[in-house]
Order: C-alpha cells, then structure tokens, then sequence
C-alpha cells in the first residue's frame, strides 16, 4: 500500500509526462539530496538522502526505481550502462544493487575501499582489484608500486587497456579474449615520465594513443603500441581530474578539480591533435559525455530540481 | 690439573676436554670427531673461522626485539608527487602555521631498527593548500642508522575535502612492502578531546592508531609542537 502512494505521490510530483531520450529536462525530487551521481549515459541517478538512504532515480522519467538503505556507505559507483550500482562501506564490504530488479551481490574486501569505478559495465575496478559483477569473484589484480590504481581505460575495440596510480606510472596492458580475458591481461609497456599520480586516462577514438593528465594540468599523449610519448599538450588549467574521449571526435572532455576543495571547478575541450582547447559553461554541473559523444550537463537549480541541458561546443 | 686461563680465572680443565686422537676417553664421540676434524683443518691452514653472518646481523640476533604490528595503511590520496627535495625542513621563514616537529623511528616486524628506509612525506600547508606545481611542503628523508627520522614543518590546515588535518608518508625500505599511510593529530578539534571516541568522524582515519598525540611546549610567542610517530614495515 505505501508503494502505491509513493509512486502515486511520484507520478504528481513528475506530472508532465517522460521527457524524450535525448531533450534537456528540469524534474523536482520529493526530497533535499545530500549527495548525487549519475550515470555515465545519463540514464540513472542516485542520491543520498538525509535519512541516508539511497534513492534510484530513472532519468529522464524522473521514476523511483528503488531505495536502498546502505548504512556506512562511502563510495559510489554506477555502471556505464546504468544497470548496476555498487556501493562501498567503511567496514570493507560492497554490494552492487541492480537498477532494473531486486537482485543484488555483495562481498567482503579485504582492505579499505580507497577507490572504486566501472571500467566495463561488468568490471568493477576497486583498488588494485578488478571484480566481476555477475558472480562477485575477484578476477585479476592490476600491479603498482605503491598506492591505488586511480583509473582505468579500454580502448575503444577492447584490444588495449591502460592503467594509471598512484605511483604516478602509466601502464599499458593487452588483455586477452574469450572466457578467461581480464586473467590474461599482459602488460606491454610501462611509462615512468609523469611526475604527479594519474588521475585521467582516454583511449582516442581509433585505439592508437593514450591522454594521462594528472594535477598539473598536462596531458601526455603516449603511443599505445610502443609506449613512447607523442606529444605533451598544455591545456592552460591545473587539477587535471579525468579525460573522457568525445565520440569519434578529436576532442577530449577535461575535468578540472580545485586543488584546495576537491571539488570539480571547470570543464574544457581539449583536441589532442592541436592542443587547441575551449571552456565549457558547466558550472556546478555534473558534466557526461554518452558514448556516442553527447555532452550533457546536470546542475541543480534548487535544492530539489535537478536539470539538464546538452553542452554543445563552441569551435 | 689446572690451567690458567688468560682472563686470570683459573678453572678445572680435565683431560677429556683436550683433544687426544685415539686416547678412548670421548664420551662424545661425535663432538670429539668435529674437535678432531676443527683441530686437523687448523692445522692443515684450509680453514678460516668466519662467519657468513654480518656483525650487525650476530648483534641482533643477541638483541631481544620486540615483535611490532605493522602500521595501518592510509589513502594515499591524489596529491603525491614523485621526486621531492630532500630535506628535513619543511616550514620556510615567516610561514604562517603552528612549528611542527615531528619524529619516529622505522622498524621492521620483528622489531629491528631500519636503516636508510626511505620517507617521502607531504601535507597542505597551514592554509590548507597542497602545493602540486611546485615542492612546499614536500619532502624526502632516509632514515639514519638507527631507524630514526625527524622533520619541521607546520601544523597542516583543513583540507576542505578532508574531515582531518593529516600529513600523507610514503616508506620504503628494502625487503619490506612499501607503506602508505597518514599521521593525524590527537589536537585536530574536530575530535572534540577526545579522539578515542570521535576519531571516526573522518570516514578515512581507520584506526585510531594513526591519531597521534600532540605535545605542545615553549612560550606563548615561541609555542611548538611535537609528536612522535614510529613506523613498522611488513616484511615482503
């Protein structure tokens, strides 16, 4: 029975029938969040609330599809797809909850989860360790020298994988086919030039190079067979947090953190051919870029109305 | 019969403790065949007495040492940069922020002293800024002989995406699993007195025992702070 009123009271609150797919849209949440992520195709959002308790939120139908109530929870991720969203508590455990069902694995770490991300929509990536979300099984354990692997990136084809920590290395590994792939995985080269810890890494659109940037702004762009640096490209920022490859494009979507906050400050366009950049107008925003390379841009006009809009460049 | 002995102790020496081939008087005959074999190789000059053991190594092994548990790992967080100045001095002239010194010794499990282990240590400065362009407040120190570091700083500022204030360490030290780890500060007033109880308010800090106590001396317009914050590796 509250089921019912509660989507009854849903159904009002989103009065106005589902936005389109692929349209900016406004929605007003029936609560204050304290904490949002959503998911790298825009099609999913999550918030915290008050109470603490996870809300899942369709987008752009604005639909409450679950509430998970996760005690200690201190990371979040979704994956790129949307349909998986895994949580991880102060006291090592993780539980991947679908978005699409009541199904949901969980399973104990043996250290703190320092980091967690998708790198596929069934790879987890948590700390050095990258687990399988459909049986929860730890399948391979990316080597460092010290500290976590910040970032992971495949390139587009999945022939070529690239990680990049905290020991401020960039490797480069091809991982295998069928079955047993992600055990496969063999390292090929190991990049020692960047100073600081590698926080973004992108495979370009035709899986022949890699961007690494980290804090101080630059991107090196290393050839992804050999390893070697192509080019280093100044993007006039600092606080380099992540690299996402628009589309098929040239372009490199470059997320800026504040160095004193941590917060993200700004966004640029970078193209990795010409060095040339261009601000993005994405204040206090959550920016995504979707696979087929559609910028969008979340921001919270209110306490409680979330809104997107696409980001369209400027050349 | 007696002998002498050089340190003018006299003590009974009996025959059966001098080695006579063939006399029938071994009541060991495998200690009496070593004895046999140590006295011929002696004189035949094919033996050096050496030991394949360092003299720090036989030092130790008549050291009783203290087991210890390996420090907790921390974040490393995403400011570490490689190839810091070394340095013991961190604070510059002027620079705003209550002095820091810090000091400890590196150990291994089982105890021992690690000499010449590697410390990159790093921390916002008192404004609660991390310096990634340049090397402020940054710093690389070997440890000396005995395992001892020690280091001048400033108490760090609130990093606002952090709950604490915190110095970031990196320790190396061979045959011994690098540690990333992070010293926080008993006095931090987040833990309202009492970090015991409320060193959990910062969801990183996950033991308590890297939540060191802070000993404050000197006058008000010369005032200093002191902690001690010991490091023990696990062995690889």
């Amino acid at each position: 029975m509250r089921r019912v009123i509660l989507y009854s009271l849903l159904v009002l609150v989103f009065a106005g029938g589902a936005p389109d797919n692929n349209a900016s849209f406004e929605i007003t949440l029936p609560f204050t969040p304290i904490y949002k992520m959503i998911s790298a195709q825009g099609n999913m959002l999550g918030v915290v609330s008050k109470k603490i308790n996870i809300h899942l939120i369709a987008l752009p139908s604005g639909r409450e599809v679950r509430k998970l109530d996760v005690h200690n929870a201190i990371k979040g991720a979704f994956s790129p797809d949307g349909k998986w969203l895994a949580v991880a508590t102060r006291d090592s455990n993780v539980v991947v909850y679908s978005t699409t069902s009541n199904a949901q694995k969980s399973w104990k770490l043996k250290d703190y989860p320092w980091t967690m991300s998708f790198l596929r929509n069934d790879w987890l990536l948590i700390n050095h360790t990258l687990w399988n979300v459909n049986n929860a099984k730890s399948v391979m354990t990316l080597k460092t020298d010290f500290g976590e692997v910040n970032v992971v990136a495949l390139s587009p084809d999945g022939k070529k994988a690239a990680a990049g920590g905290g020991d401020t290395r960039v490797r480069l590994y091809t991982p295998g086919s069928g079955k047993r792939s992600l055990q496969e995985w063999k390292l090929t080269h190991q990049y020692n030039g960047l100073k600081l810890e590698v926080l973004g890494l992108a495979f370009t659109p035709d899986g022949s190079r890699v961007a690494a940037g980290g804090l101080d702004g630059r991107i090196t762009l290393l050839d992804a067979t050999t390893g070697k640096v192509v080019k280093t490209v100044q993007t006039g920022m600092t606080g380099i947090a992540s690299i996402d490859h628009v589309g098929k494009s040239p372009w490199m979507l470059v997320r800026y953190i504040n160095a004193r906050t941590n917060k993200q400050k700004a966004c640029r366009l970078v193209n990795i051919n010409t060095g040339k950049s261009h601000p993005l107008r994405v204040e206090n925003s959550i920016v995504r870029v979707t696979s087929s390379g559609k910028i969008w841009a979340y921001s919270f006009k209110s306490d409680t109305m979330i809104a997107r809009r696409e980001v369209i460049p400027k050349e | 019969m007696k002998h002498k002995n050089n340190d003018n102790s006299t003590e009974p020496v009996t025959d059966e403790r001098i080695i006579r081939p063939g006399s029938g008087n071994e009541d060991s005959p495998l200690i009496m065949k070593r004895r046999r074999f140590l006295a011929r190789a002696a004189e035949l000059g094919v033996m050096i007495i050496a030991s394949p053991l360092s003299i720090h190594s036989i030092a130790r092994a008549f050291t009783f040492q203290a087991h210890r548990r390996p420090t907790p790992s921390n974040d490393l967080g995403p400011f570490y940069k490689r190839g810091a100045p070394h340095r013991k001095v961190l604070r510059a002239k002027g620079d705003p922020g209550l002095p820091l010194k810090i000091s400890g010794k590196v150990y291994s499990e089982k105890g021992y002293e690690l000499p010449d282990a590697t410390l990159e240590i790093w921390q916002t400065n008192a404004g609660g800024i991390y310096d990634t362009l340049g090397d402020r407040y940054r710093a690389q120190l070997i440890a000396n002989p005995n395992g001892k570091y020690e280091l001048e700083s400033v108490i760090p500022g609130h990093y606002p995406a952090r709950v604490c204030q915190h110095v970031h360490y990196l320790v190396r030290a061979d045959g011994h699993k690098p540690l990333v780890t992070q010293l926080y500060f008993a006095t931090d007033p987040v833990f309202e007195g009492d970090p015991d109880k409320n060193f959990h308010r910062d969801p990183l800090i996950t033991s308590r025992e890297l939540v060191r106590p802070v000993t404050i001396t000197g006058e008000p317009d010369s005032i200093t702070s002191d902690v001690n914050f010991n490091l023990v590796l696990e062995a690889l």
